[in-house]
């Protein structure tokens, strides 16, 4: 297929559309196969040949396919992403004709997924040669796709299996994709809704299920609800292919923090095998209460947290910490339920807290209350922790 | 798309183009601040004559058919750099007694300077420079007219010209390389306008580590941090030992939020009953000016009730009794920032410590001669007519 000549090509695309085989037509419209790295198909001139072979407006598709071979081979991203887009939006065309079918779903899989990819190197590309803004091109990339999910998901009139509401997740798995990176986490809601509110919304594939509770479990993350959070990334972990470490290592950098913040360590040997030895310092910090260690260990796998965007989230570990800290200091005082403030102010001036003081020591303690994490109440003209008798320092996973 | 070339590069050499000063001299729509005046016998008095050195390029919106881009009616990098100037030495400083009409008149004036940057494609070091002006004004602005009625100035408004300045001003930074004398301040400034924001604490991240590690960066990451994490005493403490005054401005409207959340905390960790907490104490904690402001502050979360025990020199927080208020008032003033204001005079503070003719003097020398000029007359007379109203 490396050598195909233009011609045979252009029959093996038109046999495949008449045979209604979409996995064909979409392995001969996929960047992902052999074919586009044939010279004779490098062409940019192909219109009047896939006019004479192809229906509209397979032709206009095929020979924008054609261009984007041609540009690719010259490391020219941008002008990859538009031709691209020309064989998305004359895609659209077909798919809009297309009346109580999905048969064509393989193949809007296989150019979307190429229109984001192109859109990402012709992002680099062009902020490299100064010409342009980090995102411009996946913001216009996500344009298009939402055309294509608009059509699926307004399909209502087809029997649910020949629906093209199938295709709607894995226009959403490519929207999250781009909507992740160039930052605008908000646009994601309006897309789980629709999805939520899929009858179907439990029966696609599993690998796209897994995608999706992926990114859905990382905004929960954001957006602090750790147990939903939990609850999709885990989903994701156990469910996505053992053949995969590369993508379950990948849900855990997610995963971990999420189950640290409610209360679980991650064992060391999960860490080891997926390569992960980077959050063991900060699970001994946090489940020792050693605050300076958990600040060493931040500092010292900064760039790893910060690129996989957890610094912030893995800060918020500091509350469990204080937390373990303090019961430390509880049980130096034999269990006693009167604490000394002053007490925990040297625990925390131990671990070189900068500028520590009662005062501090009182809004972080006060904290630790308002969160149930722990039971009792300061008393300030005794400047004492008064905790409760019974379970002072409740289980942190019984606690959120 | 950002382009290098400029598409257009205007010619225009005043503040206002020939022909539009004409137009609105002849259709009477001149602001009073453009016209020319003389001392008559009863004092100054006003014509409906346009001054060509007081007459400014007015905003208006592009429209269809409209011709923006008229080289003419355009003013190059310098002349918009004059522009503010005039507009920061001569006409913010003005005691007028409702500010807000100045405001108005150069919010609308800078506008128009941003629109001829946009057209002309500015960008660089110009843009920076301008962009940094225009913050400056619209933090400064929000600050004196935070007790102004919303009908003479829109906070919500300001903000959102700010806001886009400053990412703009970010963006610029970023692409334009090279060392940028203000970036660290104004990266500052853009964590503590949008404190606890989620974005601005991933941008900060993203930034090099070198510009990171800046001490004032450090600290008004600290603050975001203590944020989040709801420490709000390490969060006041560190923010009332700012002495950037543009920070103090760009954190001064988050500041009422924050007490009430800290009065929420405290509220929970102090919640038992016959145990009292001494005002004093709380108004230390809290970092406000006044006894009576803590005792208003307390009333308006239902933990003190004035009709009860007005003169209480203490207070007894309850988780239970604890109520958000329903509407947070405008932000109050700030001791330190009224303080760190006095010391500069206004223009100097908006035009920045390298506005003097391009780096000759040094920094301090700079802010200090100004303040002692003409800066500070100014700014005690501006304070003495705040207190007689």
């Amino acid at each position: 297929m490396a050598n195909v000549s233009l011609n045979s090509y252009l029959h093996s695309v038109d046999e495949a559309l008449q045979n209604y085989d979409s996995d064909e037509a979409a392995r001969l419209l996929s960047f992902r196969d052999p074919h586009v790295a044939s010279p004779n198909l490098q062409n940019t001139r192909a219109d009047n040949q896939c006019r004479r072979v192809l229906e509209s407006p397979y032709d206009e598709m095929v020979a924008a396919h054609l261009r984007c071979c041609a540009a690719v081979a010259n490391h020219d991203f941008s002008e990859a992403y538009g031709s691209q887009a020309v064989v998305v939006q004359s895609f659209l065309k077909a798919l809009q004709a297309q009346k109580e079918e999905n048969w064509a779903l393989p193949m809007m899989f296989a150019v979307s997924l190429d229109l984001r990819l192109f859109a990402v190197s012709a992002d680099i590309q062009l902020v490299e040669r100064n010409k342009g803004k980090a995102g411009e091109m996946l913001e216009k990339a996500a344009e298009q796709l939402m055309s294509l999910f608009r059509v699926c998901a307004s399909d209502n009139r087809a029997a649910i299996e020949d629906s093209k509401k199938w295709g709607m997740l894995n226009l959403v798995n490519q929207l999250f994709k781009i909507y992740f990176k160039i930052n605008k986490l908000h646009l994601c809601k309006p897309l789980i809704r629709a999805i939520e509110s899929l009858p179907i919304k439990d029966k696609f594939s599993l690998s796209q299920l897994v995608t999706y509770r992926f990114y859905v479990g990382r905004k929960a993350m954001f957006d602090s609800d750790y147990k939903s959070a939990e609850e999709y990334l885990t989903f994701a972990f156990q469910k996505c292919h053992r053949e995969s470490p590369k993508n379950k290592r990948l849900i855990l950098i997610y995963l971990i923090p999420v189950k640290m913040l409610l209360g679980h360590m991650p064992r060391l040997s999960l860490l080891r095998k997926y390569d992960l030895l980077q959050f063991s310092e900060v699970t001994q910090a946090v489940s020792s209460g050693n605050l300076l260690q958990l600040n060493a260990a931040m500092q010292k796998h900064e760039a790893f947290f910060i690129r996989c965007g957890i610094y912030l989230i893995l800060e918020k570990l500091k509350i469990i910490t204080y937390r373990n800290l303090f019961k430390k200091v509880y049980l130096i005082n034999e269990k006693n339920h009167l604490i000394d403030i002053s007490s925990f102010t040297v625990a925390l001036r131990m671990m070189e807290v900068e500028d520590i003081d009662d005062d501090e020591t009182q809004c972080i303690l006060a904290n630790l209350i308002f969160e149930n994490k722990i039971k009792g109440y300061i008393s300030h003209q005794h400047r004492k922790l008064v905790v409760s008798k019974q379970n002072p320092f409740p289980l942190l996973s019984t606690v959120l | 798309m950002e382009s290098t070339e400029a598409v257009v590069t205007g010619t225009c050499q005043f503040m206002c183009p020939v022909h539009e000063r004409m137009m609105r001299e002849r259709e009477g729509l001149l602001h009073p601040l453009e016209m020319q005046s003389c001392i008559g016998e009863s004092g100054p008095q006003k014509f409906r004559k346009a001054d060509p050195g007081t007459t400014v390029k007015e905003f208006s919106r592009p429209a269809a058919g409209r011709h923006d881009s008229e080289p003419a009616d355009l003013r190059p990098a310098p002349v918009l750099k004059e522009t503010t100037t005039y507009l920061f030495e001569k006409i913010v400083p003005l005691d007028h007694p409702a500010w807000s009409s100045v405001y108005e008149f150069v919010f609308d004036r800078l506008r128009s300077v941003r629109q001829d940057m946009v057209i002309q494609g500015i960008s660089g070091p110009d843009a920076i420079q301008l962009l940094e002006q225009i913050v400056r004004f619209h933090l400064y602005a929000a600050y004196r007219l935070r007790d102004a009625d919303i009908s003479s100035f829109d906070p919500v408004i300001n903000k959102q010209h700010l806001l886009e300045c400053l990412k703009r001003l970010l963006y610029l930074y970023q692409v334009c390389g090279g060392d940028h004398r203000h970036r660290e301040e104004f990266e500052s400034i853009y964590l503590l306008d949008n404190l606890g924001d989620r974005h601005a604490i991933t941008h900060c991240l993203d930034l090099s580590p070198s510009l990171r590690r800046r001490p004032l960066l450090r600290r008004c990451f600290e603050i975001n941090t203590s944020f989040v994490l709801r420490n709000y005493q390490r969060c006041l403490r560190l923010i009332m030992g700012l002495d950037s005054p543009l920070c103090l401005l760009a954190v001064n409207p988050h500041l009422h939020n924050l007490r009430v959340n800290y009065l929420q905390i405290l509220s929970s960790g102090y919640s038992v009953k016959n145990c009292r907490y001494p005002m004093r104490q709380l108004q230390n904690v809290l970092h406000l000016e006044g006894s009576d402001a803590v005792v208003s502050l307390c009333s308006q979360c239902c933990l003190l009730d004035l009709f009860d025990r007005p003169d209480s020199d203490s207070v007894c927080f309850s988780k239970t009794a604890f109520r958000r208020p329903e509407k947070l008032g405008p932000p109050s003033g700030l001791a330190t920032l009224d303080r760190l204001l006095a010391r500069c005079s206004v223009s100097s503070l908006l035009r920045g410590p390298a506005a003097k003719l391009a780096g000759v003097t040094t920094q301090g020398k700079d802010g200090v001669g100004r303040g002692r000029g003409r800066g500070r007359g100014r700014g005690r007379a501006r304070r003495k007519n705040e207190e007689e109203t």
